[in-house]
């Protein structure tokens, strides 16, 4: 399978510190056919006060087996940006234009009854909330089954059996006992993976995780990037990881696209992104995250506040908080340009930054704080 | 200062709301003035012209005995309108304050008032008012006070249901941790933010209140005739609702408008009562 | 009501204050020996002994009681004045049961909480209500916990209308140097809340607790619901403000990186107990309790390289529920390194530290275990 090879040619780049440099997982299948393909996405919401301009243009690219994070924070539009994917925006959202090509075919133009077809069997999300996710008056096995008697055909008991062997998947406890129990009472945790397991019922080709983990403890949020790291290399199914924490998906993304006020701001593979951030909103979030291995005492915060998006965008977005913002950042909406890579490897898409100011920045963002260089000890 | 020009700032910017404080206004003032207004006596029987269509001498036409339908309008909207009021005011009052008690003493208290809101809830409404009728006459305000101490606990309940969610709230937990009482936790926090279904409430028993007078007057237990009210003009004119429609349309029309103004004055109360409705606007 | 100078501990003893939990005895009965009269230069400015806390389940109509959710089940410690002590732990632990019961915004169910050296939890309605002048609450949610119908100014000027502190110009004035001293524009105390951003909110919440000059702030999870920039605004004012008022925090947090930039002490706490207790070095260098060590373990790193070569230690299971805590160990459930022992005999709180920085731990095995897992 794809997501097996795409995951041990990372690993083994990993342990090589000179390819890891400039390595993204995905580096030597570029040329193969992406899964999914989102193109010029905009998404605007109508609102009786204004129109709120929350995703202005993106456009990225996921291949078989390859893992997307996209990180923003709150109003960056990196939750809508999925939700249009899936054909889910809420009123009074509306997808102004953009294509997005599952396998090769246009969702946006798909009726509503063949995206219906699509979602849960091509292309299956796992939301933020796993207290609010699932129906509490149905019981989870009728849950789980769903998708399968719908999409995959299945009769009663099949689905049945098929239902508990996903449970049993997930790391559920006596699977074919709790299938008639009812959501409340599974923990955080458990109806997560009972989530995971309905995303996955008909081995999609495509996995949008919203957050998954941001709702848990730290402890139940390591055992579910665990399930679905193994679940990825099992299936190979692509995965579009959103988040708002550029710490977790460092460990297990293949490329990182940093999204800022509706846009993406920076896209590379994992490790150029974390050892050369060329955007200086991801050299900002990287130097506010707190470290357990940098005790400095100070931390790098990024003054100001987040873009009023119900203007139309006429700058970067960044730039009322841009320690680099020069004129031409005020006039110009800088687009995403290609960056050359560390590793010498520049071809096109490789490292996208949308600063008109990248070649300024570059190299480690640790390289600014003292407190760096102890890191090398807990290596 | 500011939060008062917001407020009506706010309140005159919701044209529905404006346009619905002149109609009640103009209405109210009608029927205050009705002596002054009215181009009959409203008991006046004249049987030469019974049952007769709007035309200029009748604007509204005139009922089974002849009566001047206008006139009958304006004089039992001062019944009506003081009845509505003054039982919503009452209800809403001691229903806001059984359910704010309730919900925020909780436990024991909680318990007993709202043991005594099911209780007032299973009273018979109308073996209560006959007995209450054999003992005095009904007056607009027995009737008022009556309706009010009857429709209470709707509000109690949904004001106690927003109290219990309020007080759970970190900004009520706050004022706790800064040392406030009770009362003023009340009164500033709980209260404040427990508008939105107070005023809703308050809107629909006026209209409620009205019409139960009707239904009263109907059995005979309400403002006795020849005392008109929106209510047993209504009541009155059922008979004869298909042939003589002016009949029904007219008083039905003024509680219509009533009580559609009193709800778009509370839409825009609500509205102006909440900064954040207010300036996302 | 107190004899004691308001203001808690001076900005200068910040930095040494950990020392002094160097004679900080393991065992609670020692507490009450010692602030009863020996003359220690520095008593602790909050003292918490055996704190429990277990909220009631009732059923049925006559609302019996039927079980109790065991919160907070006897929890000690104590905080010097111009410390932060960061109290950890997940969902469920009772970290934020502990600090309200603290503030008697829960009434403790048994137990002493001492405050400069008055007893909180016994103390009658208003000797508790001057009280709360000089110990303040930082909520985490900073949409709930300011009052949407009030303008900032009226929110800012409810702490000293309570306690009369001022005439109204001087309350005004003061509203106007708190906004300004959290970093808002005193021009602002006419708008509503909601016309804030999440770590604007989050300002105007620290400017209430700092109102009355309190020696004493619960700030429970202040940064949790903001986002990753303006966490750390957040913190840093947190710090300058205790610098510069010489302010004593009990820092509650689920994310251990955060309360190592912000601790002098650190508390882990699993299950209504807590299981370890140090100052942020020596718990940061070498966790002693297996939860401590999964808790760090559990944090990703922002390095693709490090996280590749670490190995976390991934817990098994769920938190169990507090209503029915596991017997022995607490941990045992999840702990990895658990034996027949940790079932049935329940840890005794050891001091495994150094005569000047004691480091209490609740493990049987806490000496042999590995901890190659943490980074």
């Amino acid at each position: 399978m794809s997501g097996r090879t795409g995951r041990t040619e990372d690993a083994a780049r990993a342990s090589e510190p000179e390819v890891v440099a400039g390595a993204d997982g995905a580096g030597g299948s570029r040329t193969v056919e992406p899964v999914l393909s989102v193109r010029n996405l905009t998404t605007r919401f109508h609102t009786r006060s204004g129109t709120v301009h929350a995703v202005n243009g993106i456009s990225y690219e996921l291949r078989a087996g390859e893992t997307l994070a996209l990180v923003g924070e709150s109003g960056s539009g990196k939750s809508v940006s999925a939700l249009s994917v899936m054909g889910l925006v809420p009123p009074p959202g509306t997808i102004e234009h953009g294509q997005v090509l599952l396998n090769g075919r246009d969702l946006l133009q798909a009726s509503e009854r063949e995206r219906r077809d699509v979602r849960g069997r091509e292309v299956a999300m796992v939301f933020q909330d796993p207290m609010t996710s699932l129906n509490p008056v149905l019981t989870v096995g009728r849950q789980l089954a769903e998708p399968l008697r719908r999409h995959l055909g299945m009769g009663a008991r099949e689905a049945r059996a098929a239902s508990a062997a996903l449970m049993k998947r997930v790391g559920i406890p006596n699977p074919a006992d709790r299938l008639s129990d009812h959501p409340h009472q599974f923990s955080g945790g458990q109806r997560q993976r009972i989530m995971i397991a309905m995303a996955l019922a008909c081995r999609p080709s495509v996995l949008i995780a919203d957050e998954p983990t941001t709702a848990l403890d730290v402890t139940i949020q390591a055992q579910i990037v665990a399930l679905v790291r193994e679940l990825q290399d099992e299936m190979g199914m692509a995965i579009l990881w959103i988040t708002h924490d550029l710490a977790l998906v460092a460990g297990f993304a293949d490329r990182v696209a940093v999204m800022y006020g509706g846009t993406i701001v920076e896209e590379a593979g994992v490790g150029e992104l974390y050892a050369d951030p060329r955007h200086p909103y991801t050299r900002g979030l990287l130097a506010s995250l707190p470290r357990l291995d940098d005790p400095r005492a100070r931390l790098t915060s990024i003054e100001g506040r987040p873009p009023d998006l119900k203007a139309p965008p006429t700058s970067c977005p960044f730039a009322s908080r841009c320690d680099w913002a020069v004129d031409r950042c005020e006039k110009e909406v800088p687009p995403l340009m290609d960056v050359p890579s560390v590793s010498g490897r520049s071809g096109p898409g490789q490292h996208r930054s949308a600063c008109w100011r990248w070649d300024d920045l570059g190299g480690a963002v640790d390289a600014a704080f003292p407190g760096r260089a102890e890191a090398g000890e807990f290596a | 200062m500011s939060e008062r020009s917001g407020f009506w700032a706010e309140l005159s910017r919701h044209r529905l709301a404006l346009a619905s404080v002149v109609v009640l206004g103009v209405l109210s003032a009608a029927c205050l003035g009705a002596p002054l207004l009215a181009p009959y006596a409203f008991d006046a029987i004249d049987l030469s012209s019974i049952q007769q269509a709007p035309s200029e001498d009748h604007l509204m036409g005139t009922d089974d005995l002849g009566r001047d339908l206008f006139t009958r309008v304006l004089y039992g909207g001062r019944v009506s309108l003081l009845i509505g009021v003054l039982s919503a005011v009452l209800a809403t009052v001691l229903g806001s304050a059984v359910g704010v008690v309730a919900g925020f003493y909780g436990r024991a208290v909680d318990n007993v008032l709202m043991r005594m809101t099911d209780v007032a809830y299973a009273i018979p409404t109308l073996p209560l008012l006959i007995v209450l009728a054999s003992y005095t006459e009904a007056t607009a305000v027995s009737m008022a006070v009556v309706v009010g101490l009857l429709s209470w606990m709707t509000t109690a309940r949904v004001v106690r249901g927003e109290v219990l969610s309020l007080k759970e709230m970190a900004f009520v937990e706050a004022a706790r941790s800064l040392g406030a009482s009770s009362g003023r936790i009340i009164w500033r926090h709980l209260l404040p933010n427990a508008l939105g279904p107070i005023v809703v409430g308050a809107t629909l028993a006026v209209g409620n209140a009205i019409i139960l007078e009707s239904s009263l007057s109907f059995l005979g237990l309400g403002v006795q005739p020849p005392t008109p009210t929106w209510g047993n003009m209504l009541m009155d004119a059922q008979a004869t609702m298909a042939t003589k429609p002016w009949l029904t349309i007219f008083p039905g029309l003024a509680i219509l408008l009533t009580v559609l103004a009193v709800n778009f004055i509370g839409d825009g109360l609500q509205d102006a009562l909440d900064p954040s409705a207010r300036s996302s606007r | 009501m107190s004899d004691q100078p308001k203001g808690g501990g001076s900005p200068t003893a910040t930095g040494k204050t950990p020392t002094a939990t160097g004679k900080t005895p393991a065992r609670p009965d020692d507490i009450d020996a010692r602030s009863e009269g020996s003359p220690e230069p520095a008593p602790p400015l909050l003292e918490v002994h055996d704190l429990v806390k277990h909220f009631p389940v009732r059923r049925g109509f006559l609302q019996r009681q039927v079980g109790a959710i065991r919160a907070v089940d006897g929890v000690s410690f104590d905080i010097h004045p111009g410390e932060t002590l960061g109290l950890v732990g997940e969902s469920g632990s009772g970290k934020s049961t502990t600090g309200r019961t603290i503030l008697r915004l829960h009434e403790a169910t048994a137990g002493s909480v001492r405050f400069r050296g008055q007893e909180l939890t016994t103390l009658d309605r208003e000797p508790l209500r001057r009280e709360r002048r000089h110990m303040q609450m930082i909520f985490q949610d900073p949409y709930a916990s300011l009052n949407p119908r009030h303008t900032v100014g009226t929110i800012l000027r409810e702490p000293l209308d309570v306690h009369g502190v001022g005439d109204p110009s001087e309350r005004r004035a003061r509203v106007h140097q708190l906004l300004d001293r959290v970093g808002l524009d005193p021009a602002w105390d006419r708008r509503y809340p909601h016309e804030f951003s999440g770590g604007q909110r989050q300002r105007i919440g620290i400017a209430r607790a700092l109102a009355t000059r309190p020696a004493f702030i619960v700030a429970d999870e202040p940064i949790a619901a903001l986002d990753v920039s303006i966490q750390a605004q957040i913190v840093n004012l947190l710090s300058d403000l205790k610098d510069e008022l010489g302010l004593t925090y009990l820092f509650i947090a689920h994310d251990l990186s955060m309360v190592r930039h912000i601790s002098d002490r650190v508390a882990v706490m699993y299950l209504g107990r807590l299981v370890e207790l140090g100052t942020r070095d020596a718990v940061f260098a070498q966790p002693l309790h297996p939860y401590t060590q999964a808790l760090m373990s559990a944090i990703p790193v922002p390095d693709p390289k490090l996280e590749a070569e670490r190995r976390p230690l991934i817990l098994q299971g769920d938190i169990p529920s507090p209503a029915a805590p596991p017997s022995g160990c607490r941990f045992h459930t999840r702990c990895p390194f658990a034996e027949a022992r940790c079932r049935t005999d329940e840890p005794e709180w050891r001091d495994l530290g150094t005569a000047d920085a004691p480091h209490l731990v609740a493990c049987h095995f806490a000496e042999g275990l590995s901890n190659e897992h943490t980074m």
